[in-house]
C-alpha cells in the first residue's frame, strides 16, 4: 500500500531504567548525524 | 473513559517522514531504526505509529513541539474518526491556538504500524492519531493554551471522538 501524500513512521519514546530524560536526547543527538545519513534529511528526533 | 486530558509522558520522539508514495519504504526502515533506538530506551513503553500525514498549518520553523497520539472513542468507526479529525476538530482547534507555527494529522494505517512495529522489535500500540504542533517556545505554547474558554471548547469538541484515556504524548524541544 502506498499514499499519495507525504507519509510519517514516529515511535514515541521513553528512556531506559536508570536513565534521565537530559541523558536520552544526548543519545539521541550523538545518533542524529547517524539517523541522518540512514534516513535523510526529514528524520526529526 | 477517562475524563482527564493529561496524557501518559513520554520523554521523546523519533520521526521519519517520506515523499508520497513512501510508507512501505518508511515500514523497511523500522526495522534499522529499531536496532538503533532499542538500547537506549524502555522499549515495554515505546509505541510506533505510521501513517499518511495532512497539512493542517503550512510549518514555519519553531522550537518545540508538542507530539500526540491517542484512539478513537470506541463508538465511532476509523473513517467517521479521521474526517471529524480532518474536516472538523482541526477547524475548531487552529483558530484557538494562536501562535501555532505548524499542525500535522498522522491518519495511522493500522496494519502497516503493527508490522513496522514487529520489524522494529516494539510493541504494537493501535493508535488511531499522532499529531504534531509548533511553537516557538515553551512560553509561546503557554500562552497559546491558556486560554480556559478556548481550551474548553476545543476539548468539548473532543467528547465522542477520542477516548481521552489514551491520550500519551509531551511537548518536546526539536534537536535538529
Amino acid at each position: 500500500m502506498s499514499y499519495d501524500r507525504v507519509a510519517r513512521l514516529a515511535v514515541m519514546l521513553t528512556p531506559r531504567e536508570g536513565e534521565t530524560r537530559v541523558g536520552l536526547g544526548r543519545s539521541l543527538i550523538l545518533l542524529r548525524d547517524q539517523l541522518h545519513v540512514l534516513f535523510g534529511p526529514t528524520m526529526q528526533v | 473513559m477517562g475524563e482527564s486530558r493529561t496524557p501518559t509522558s513520554v520523554e521523546g520522539a523519533v520521526e521519519i517522514t517520506g515523499g508520497e508514495g513512501s510508507s512501505p519504504d518508511l515500514a523497511a526502515h523500522a526495522e534499522q531504526l529499531g536496532a538503533m533506538i532499542r538500547p537506549l530506551i524502555d522499549v515495554s513503553q515505546a509505541a510506533l505509529t505510521v501513517g499518511p500525514t495532512h497539512r493542517i498549518v503550512e510549518p514555519r520553523p519553531g522550537g518545540v513541539f508538542l507530539s500526540l497520539s491517542f484512539r478513537r472513542h470506541p463508538d465511532t468507526t476509523v473513517e467517521q474518526f479521521r474526517h471529524w479529525w480532518l474536516t472538523q476538530h482541526a477547524k475548531v482547534a487552529v483558530p484557538r491556538l494562536p501562535g501555532l507555527l505548524a499542525y500535522d494529522q498522522v491518519h495511522v494505517d493500522h496494519e502497516l504500524s503493527r508490522r513496522a512495529s514487529e520489524a522494529a522489535g516494539l510493541p504494537y500500540v493501535p493508535y488511531d492519531s499522532y499529531d504534531n504542533l509548533t511553537w516557538t517556545s515553551m512560553e509561546a505554547f503557554t500562552q497559546s493554551t491558556s486560554n480556559p474558554t478556548a481550551m474548553r471548547e476545543v476539548y468539548e469538541d473532543e467528547l465522542g471522538h477520542i477516548d481521552h484515556s489514551t491520550y500519551r504524548g509531551s511537548l518536546m524541544d526539536q534537536l535538529n
